[in-house]
C-alpha cells in the first residue's frame, strides 16, 4: 500500500460519513478542471453544464460505494468520460465534418488574409482552441486529459478504458494536428 | 489506501514530441469555470444527500414502506376471497331446497294440471330405495332427496355412517335438510315414512333436528326467497316429531288436491299401486269436478 495519502480520497470518505465540508473542499479542488475538460470536450456550454452537474450527482449518489482503490481524479474523470461518450453518441452534427471545417475556415479568413502577419498570442490561443475542437472525439478527449488534467498515459488509459499504446497513438496524432494547425 | 501522486506518474511518463510547447500554450487558454448557479446546484445536492441520510437506506426504507400496503392488501384480498368462496360453497346447497320449496308452494296453490310431476330423480331414488328395502321395514328406506344427502355431507364434513343413514333414512326429519326445502321433503316423504315406521322415523327426525338446528336456521336467514317456506317449516318441524299422525297418516283432510295427488304419485312410485289406486278413486269420488292429470287419470281407468 502506498504510504502517500490521497487527500481527495480522504475528503470523499469524510463526505460519505456526512461531512459536507469535505465535499465542499473536494468540489473546490476539481470543479475548474472538470468543467474545462467537459466544456472543451463537448464544445457546448449548455451540454458542459449538464454533464458537469450530472457527474457530481453521480459522485454524490455513489459516495457510500466509493472505494479509494484508485485515484479520486481518475474515478471522477471516468464518470465524466462515460457521460461524455454518451453525449458524443447523441450529439448533433453541427460543427462536424466539412461544414464545421468550412465554418471555422470562414471565421479565420481575416487572419489568413495576412499570411505575413505574425500571430499574436491571442490568435495562437484561439487557433489552438479551434484545433482542439476539430479533433476527433477520442483524440480530443486524450489531449484534454493530458493537457488539462495532466494525467499520465496510464491514467488516461484507465479513464478512457483503452490500452496505454492506444492512448499514446491518439495523443501523437492529436498533437501533430494541433501543431500543424498552429504552424499554418 | 492506494493512492497515486500525479507528479510521480507524470515524472515517469513519456513525453510526446512538442507536448511542452502545446502545454504551455494550452495553459494560456481562458480558464473557464462553472457558474455560481451550477456551483450552488451541486452543493445543494450534496447537502440534501447528507441531510436525507444514507442513500441506500433512504431508498430502501420507502420501498419497505411501499411493500407493506401491498402485502396487507394482498392478505385482505385473500381473506375476502376465502370468505366469499366459503359463502359461495354454501350457496349451491341452499339454492335447490329453496327451489323445491317454491315448487311446493306452487303445487299448493295451482291446479293439479299445472303442478309438475314429482321430480324424476327424486322419484327414482325413492323407488330404488324402496326396492332395496325389506317389505316389513324396521328402518324403512326413505324417500330422500339428493339435496338431503348433500346437506348431510355439508353439515358434517366427516359424517359417520350412522349419521348418514339417519339423514337418508329419516324422511320425516325435514330439518335435516335446509329449512327452505322442508315442506317439499316433508310432503313427499311423509306418506311412506308414516306407513312404514312412524315412531322410529319420528325419533330419528327429532334427533337429527336437534343436531342440525343451528345451521339450517342460519342458512334460512340468508335465503330471502324461501322465507315463507322457512316459516312454515319451522312451525311444522317441532310438531311433526312428537305428533306424527298428521304426517304419518296417508290421507290428510287438510291436504290440498295437489298435495293429495302428489301423495298418490308417491305411492305409485313406491309401488303401492293398490293403495294409490284406492286413494285416487276416493279422490275422484270426493272431487269429481277436479281435473285429474293424465297420468293419474290413466291409472284410474286402468283395470
Amino acid at each position: 500500500m502506498d504510504t502517500a495519502v490521497d487527500e481527495d480520497a480522504t475528503l470523499m470518505l469524510a463526505y460519505a460519513q456526512g461531512d459536507l465540508g469535505a465535499f465542499e473542499a473536494l468540489y473546490a479542488r476539481h470543479r475548474g478542471t472538470l468543467y474545462r475538460f467537459l466544456l472543451r470536450a463537448c464544445r457546448q456550454p449548455a451540454v458542459a453544464d449538464e454533464l458537469f452537474q450530472e457527474t457530481w450527482s453521480r459522485v454524490i449518489a455513489a459516495r457510500e460505494r466509493y472505494q479509494p482503490q484508485a485515484k479520486f481524479t481518475t474515478w471522477l474523470l471516468q464518470i465524466a468520460h462515460n457521460l461524455l461518450v454518451d453525449s458524443y453518441r447523441r450529439k448533433r452534427p453541427t460543427l462536424d465534418g466539412e461544414a464545421g471545417e468550412l465554418a471555422i475556415a470562414q471565421m479565420e479568413a481575416p487572419a489568413q488574409e495576412q499570411p505575413e502577419h505574425a500571430l499574436s498570442d491571442f490568435e495562437q490561443r484561439r487557433r489552438l482552441q479551434r484545433a482542439i475542437e476539430q479533433l476527433p472525439d477520442e483524440q480530443r478527449t486524450a489531449v484534454l486529459l493530458r493537457l488539462e488534467q495532466e494525467l499520465s498515459l496510464e491514467e488516461i488509459a484507465d479513464v478512457t478504458g483503452v490500452g496505454r499504446e492506444t492512448v499514446k497513438s491518439r495523443l501523437r496524432y492529436a498533437m501533430n494536428k494541433l501543431r500543424e494547425q498552429l504552424a499554418e | 489506501m492506494n493512492t497515486h501522486r500525479p507528479d510521480d506518474a507524470r515524472s515517469n511518463d513519456e513525453r510526446l514530441p512538442g507536448e511542452d510547447e502545446l502545454g504551455a500554450l494550452y495553459r494560456k487558454l481562458p480558464r473557464k469555470e462553472p457558474g455560481p448557479a451550477l456551483d450552488a446546484a451541486v452543493l445543494r445536492a450534496a447537502a440534501a444527500a447528507v441531510r436525507s441520510g444514507e442513500p441506500a437506506a433512504a431508498t430502501l426504507r420507502p420501498a419497505r414502506r411501499a411493500r407493506w400496503p401491498v402485502a396487507l392488501g394482498s392478505a385482505a384480498i385473500l381473506v375476502l376471497a376465502a370468505g366469499l368462496g366459503w359463502r359461495m360453497r354454501d350457496m349451491p346447497a341452499s339454492t335447490p331446497p329453496a327451489q323445491a320449496g317454491a315448487v311446493t308452494v306452487q303445487e299448493a296453490n295451482a291446479p293439479a294440471a299445472a303442478a309438475p310431476p314429482a321430480k324424476p330423480e327424486a322419484v327414482g331414488e325413492i323407488q330404488a330405495d324402496a326396492q332395496h328395502a325389506p317389505p316389513p321395514p324396521p328402518a324403512p328406506p326413505p324417500a330422500h332427496l339428493a339435496a338431503d344427502a348433500v346437506m348431510a355431507k355439508r353439515a358434517a364434513p366427516a359424517p359417520s355412517p350412522n349419521l348418514q343413514e339417519q339423514a337418508t333414512a329419516v324422511p320425516a326429519a325435514p330439518m335435516a335438510a335446509p329449512v327452505a326445502g322442508v315442506p317439499a321433503a316433508a310432503d313427499r316423504a311423509a306418506p311412506v315414512a308414516a306407513e312404514q315406521a312412524p315412531s322410529f322415523a319420528a325419533k330419528s327426525a327429532q334427533r337429527v333436528i336437534e343436531q342440525r338446528r343451528p345451521e339450517p336456521a342460519a342458512m334460512a336467514n340468508s335465503n330471502a326467497e324461501a322465507a315463507s317456506g322457512v316459516t312454515a317449516a319451522r312451525a311444522m318441524a317441532p310438531l311433526a316429531a312428537p305428533a306424527p299422525p298428521p304426517i304419518d297418516t296417508a290421507r290428510d283432510e287438510h291436504d290440498t288436491p295437489a298435495q293429495e295427488l302428489d301423495k298418490i304419485r308417491r305411492l305409485l312410485a313406491a309401488d303401492h299401486r293398490d293403495e294409490a289406486r284406492q286413494r285416487l278413486a276416493d279422490f275422484h269420488r270426493d272431487r269429481p269436478d277436479y281435473p285429474l292429470p293424465d297420468d293419474l287419470r290413466t291409472q284410474l281407468l286402468t283395470p
